[in-house]
């Protein structure tokens, strides 16, 4: 009886996440009884994102400082969940409005495969529950193989498959890891004391090496090396505004977990991390160097982006993961203002090809600044605020070294910064054809000055958060652990 | 007092840029105008600060001071960015030759006629970036400027450059942002390194601080910090301290450049249009030099005083390197990229120096290689605008034809093969100098680097002697296009020439601005 009483206080206090399910079933229902291009799903599921936010901003007004435990342990309700479920949400809505924007007529199966993808990561982002992240990660993985593979070409099925393989290969791994570390540690939640004074018992050793087998599934989903080798396939033949959203949200809530893990404290994460870390740079930044095509070059681009984030999750003595979180909440607007921008030069040149680009920036200069200010936040040059992230994430180095006493750290530091430097050179090929390469074919253009007034606006947004971060530090100071 | 003179210098070029990027094409004609405007502006700017100057006060001056960013640092830790711009000596000289070589490069700009609006607006982006970088008394700031100008730079390059600007201006932005890099891995440290004590008690949370009044005193490093001096933390087996000066060292030697890192140089210099050359070798090349005595010597001076000889090595290999170099050139704009390099060599000689003499003398070859490396490039600039040609084996006995010009490139020449009486002697002379004092350097490096200057002096008078004396002769088809000096060149190239003669003359103009400064940082 207990345990029912249990069950229901703490329904009551998921309401966001109710709210998102039974919107979903709604989806389903009018995806059936509506016509194929009917306009409707697409409002219904903007309404719904909309009241998702707004419910998981303002339902909870009294949070306690650890976090609210629900379900017995399964769900930890906090300030870092929420705010991860806010970005997750945002990046939602900008999906939407991006593929409004474009004119992509979705079938009203991908509104309900998004959404599914939003309550999963809804869920991974509040629980330190091995069970829980297991599940809401395979709901994640499993809506976005469907999500790759619905467009009806066979290039997307080849990449699909590509994407369930490594996909179902890293989760089998992550079970793994998992039902080795419930052997050791007799409970399922990592944060319990139990578990910890449980574990502790096996040599450290051991326990690096379960945790980098239990972080696979995730590494998977932020794209990190050595689990990468589906993001450029993938990115390559989805819909741009789809991977726009899987460039971010997957890979935010992944970091948080990550977090979590590391937070608790129940292994030394950093040797792993580490190695984590250097391949992700090297790799994301070599192999994005040979790119041509712009949405390969992301992909690339997002491994390294992804090096850069873990870097902000490595554990010292006062670790709060400010960096990481930071670097995170100014990724939303870098990594999708890149992807808008690679589907309004797609409009415009017909191709994903950097090459065709070329003149397109003579034409409108104000594209060419947009494309010069968005590229500079993926470099992380000043002044955008993809600077002060790198500073951030930096910084916190600085203090890992001197709090470790290790030069390893500071190794990381000149190796992440070159590594920043050298991806000058891919970044730079984008405002390369589009300024200096003369056109000689006269490119089919039409000045869309809408989308470049949409694209401006995320521009000077990351000018304008560069003048003015204090905005994003308050918030994401609030939300530390 | 902020009395926003210094602001205006930023702000100015800024909003004119902005201007012209709004204008419509229509007003095609107008944007030279507005960038000259501008360009006066600073100038009647530079004489207002020079007059209200005081010479004899050590410090900055001007000081300008606005709160700008609090990043949180996690639960514990703020990071205060304000935006502070003030001169002291060292800066004003370096400003006033920024003002004075953009505005010669601005007259020189009239020949461009692609796509002017974009050239405009970043060559006056350029301009704010520039002067903002020597104003700055915020490492943040200061890296801000820093970075940025790489942007306008390489469009500058990539769009109005030669055959093979592609390459160049790549090569150019991914050498400097290497070099930028290692300088960040330095601010970031310093700055977790140093901590503003009234700000500390007023937010009862550490705040560490960009200033560079806070940097440069070390009674503000934190005990136990990354950069503290009583308990040197190692990193790869070098001391904290010591890894830092190595790493600002390299960053700023690639902007200097320093061989072996200078090979960006020739590249960017042969497929720059000639204003940006000028731009290039007259004051970008400085900030390498001034950012290394800012921030290397004036935040690490217990480190630096251990590696006076390294540097002395690296500047007289620089000097004789790129003389050497310049020796074997054909194709003059190639030859005075290469004496550039030989000549900031010299700088590096001062410096290695470590004492007054040698600092001061530094800082001269500085400003006296800003003019006449401006000249010399403006030189090659008058030559390609009439031949499309830089070829020294292409032209015989110009001196017949062009007299006015012949006049100019002697002052040029001579002033760089350090004539007494011509601002580079002074320069190349108390380096040497200097070098020959300082007890850390034996005395074989300040002999040999006389030999640059034996060098130099080979370089150019055969040079000078191959194209101006003897008979009249070019190839046929330039026959008709070499006439002599228009008046803007004229004017541009006698403003240099007689501030060469100025500064040769009378070199304590300009020592009595940098002296305190210098003394200052010895002090």
């Amino acid at each position: 009886m207990k345990e029912l009483q249990e069950i229901l206080s703490s329904s009551q206090h998921i309401l966001p996440e109710w709210i998102l399910l039974l919107g979903i079933l709604l989806i389903v229902i009018i995806v059936s009884f509506q016509k194929k291009d009917s306009k409707w799903p697409y409002r219904f599921s903007f309404l719904l994102v909309l009241i998702y936010t707004f419910s998981a901003t303002y339902f909870y007004e009294n949070l306690p400082a650890g976090g609210l435990k629900l379900y017995g342990g399964l769900l930890l309700v906090d300030q870092t969940s929420l705010f991860f479920k806010q970005l997750v949400a945002i990046s939602t809505i900008v999906f939407l409005i991006h593929s409004r924007l474009f004119d992509y007529k979705f079938d009203g199966e991908i509104y309900f495969l998004m959404l599914c993808i939003l309550l999963g990561l809804s869920f991974l982002s509040m629980t330190t529950h091995f069970l829980v992240i297991y599940v809401a990660l395979e709901l994640v993985s499993i809506s976005s193989y469907v999500l790759v593979a619905t467009k009806n070409e066979k290039m997307n099925f080849e990449a699909a498959i590509k994407y369930l393989i490594f996909g179902a290969t890293s989760s089998a791994i992550m079970l793994y890891g998992i039902s080795l570390f419930y052997g050791m540690g007799h409970t399922l939640n990592f944060a319990e004391p139990a578990f910890i004074q449980a574990i502790a018992a096996n040599t450290p050793l051991i326990i690096q090496i379960i945790s980098f087998l239990f972080l696979a599934g995730l590494l998977f989903k932020i794209a990190a090396a050595p689990f990468h080798s589906w993001v450029p396939d993938v990115y390559e033949v989805t819909s741009t505004p789809i991977n726009s959203f899987l460039s971010f949200a997957p890979k935010a809530v992944g970091v948080l977990v990550v977090a979590r893990v590391v937070q608790s404290n129940f292994a030394d994460l950093n040797a792993v991390l580490l190695l984590i870390i250097f391949l992700s740079l090297i790799i994301g930044n070599l192999a994005a160097l040979w790119q041509t095509n712009l949405k390969r070059m992301l992909g690339y681009s997002g491994i390294a982006q992804a090096g850069f984030i873990l870097i902000g999750v490595l554990k010292s003595p006062q670790t709060d993961f400010y960096g990481a979180f930071f670097y995170i909440l100014t990724y939303l607007p870098i990594t999708m203002g890149a992807f808008l921008l690679a589907d309004l030069l797609k409009n415009l040149s017909g191709s994903d090809e950097m090459e065709d680009f070329k003149g397109l920036g003579q034409q409108n200069i104000f594209l060419g600044l947009n494309a010069v200010i968005i590229m500079m936040a993926l470099v992380g040059l000043p002044p955008t605020v993809g600077f002060m992230a790198k500073l951030m994430v930096f910084s916190s180095i600085v203090n890992l070294g001197e709090a470790m006493h290790s030069s390893v750290y500071y190794g990381l530091l000149i190796f992440g910064l070159l590594n920043a430097a050298i991806s000058i050179y891919y970044y730079l090929k984008v405002p390369y054809f589009m300024l200096i390469k003369k056109s000689y074919n006269q490119p089919k253009y039409n000045n869309d000055f809408f989308l470049t007034l949409v694209l401006t606006y995320f521009s000077i947004s990351l000018v304008i958060f560069f003048l003015y971060p204090d905005f994003g530090t308050e918030w994401v100071r609030k939300v530390l652990f | 007092m902020q009395s926003g003179l210094l602001s205006s210098l930023i702000i100015l070029p800024l909003i004119a840029s902005m201007v012209i990027l709004l204008l419509p094409e229509s007003y095609k004609g107008s944007y030279r105008w507005i960038s000259l405007i501008v360009q006066v502006l600073l100038l009647i700017d530079l004489g207002t600060l020079i007059g209200a100057f005081e010479p004899n006060h050590s410090g900055y001056q001007f000081l300008e001071h606005f709160e700008w960013i609090r990043l949180t640092l996690g639960k514990t830790s703020i990071l205060s960015i304000d935006y502070i711009v003030g001169i002291d000596g060292l800066s004003l000289s370096m400003v006033a030759l920024s003002v004075i070589i953009f505005f010669i490069a601005n007259i020189s700009s009239f020949s461009i006629n692609k796509k002017e609006k974009a050239y405009y607006s970043l060559f006056l982006l350029l301009t704010a970036t520039v002067i903002g970088c020597f104003i700055a008394v915020d490492f943040f700031l200061f890296f801000i400027f820093f970075e940025f100008m790489l942007l306008p730079m390489y469009f500058l390059i990539g769009i109005w450059g030669g055959p093979n600007k592609a390459y160049a201006s790549l090569k150019f932005i991914i050498y400097t942002l290497v070099g930028s890099v290692m300088i960040l891995v330095v601010m970031i440290a310093l700055a977790m390194s140093n901590v503003d004590e009234f700000f500390t008690s007023e937010y009862k949370r550490t705040v560490f601080s960009f200033d560079f009044r806070i940097l440069s005193d070390q009674a503000n490093l934190l005990k136990g910090s990354l950069l503290n001096i009583e308990t040197p933390i190692k990193i790869f087996g070098v001391n904290a301290r010591d890894f830092m000066f190595i790493l600002l060292f390299i960053g700023f030697g690639i902007k200097l450049p320093m061989v072996p890192f200078h090979t960006w140089l020739p590249d960017a210099h042969v497929e720059a249009p000639t204003p940006i050359s000028v731009v290039l070798a007259g004051v970008l090349l400085k900030i390498g030099g001034y950012g290394l005595i800012r921030i290397a010597y004036d935040f690490f001076p217990d480190v630096a005083i251990h590696y006076g000889l390294l540097i002395s090595i690296i500047g007289l290999i620089s000097i004789l390197y790129g003389g050497f170099n310049a020796l074997a050139q054909k194709d003059l704009k190639k030859l005075i990229a290469y004496s550039s390099i030989s000549h900031m060599g010299f700088v590096l000689l001062g410096f290695g120096a470590f004492n007054i003499e040698g600092f001061n003398g530094a800082i001269f070859q500085m400003f006296s290689h800003g003019l006449l490396s401006s000249m010399l490039f403006l030189i090659a600039g008058v030559l390609y605008d009439r031949t499309k040609n830089r070829e020294i084996d292409n032209f015989k006995g110009l001196a017949k034809i062009m007299p006015i010009f012949t006049v100019l490139v002697t002052v040029a020449f001579f002033g760089s093969l350090g004539l007494p009486s011509l601002s580079g002697f002074i320069g190349e002379f108390f380096t040497l100098f200097g070098s020959f004092q300082a007890n850390t350097v034996p005395k074989v490096i300040p002999i040999l680097g006389v030999l640059g200057i034996v060098l130099s002096a080979i370089y150019l008078l055969w040079t000078f002697q191959k194209m101006f004396f003897g008979e009249f002769w070019t190839k046929d088809e330039f026959q008709n296009n070499l006439t002599d000096l228009n008046q803007k060149e004229i004017l541009m190239l006698g403003i240099l020439g007689i501030l060469t003669l100025l500064f040769g003359i009378f070199p304590n103009i300009l020592f009595d601005v940098i002296n305190p400064t210098v003394i200052q940082l010895f002090g």
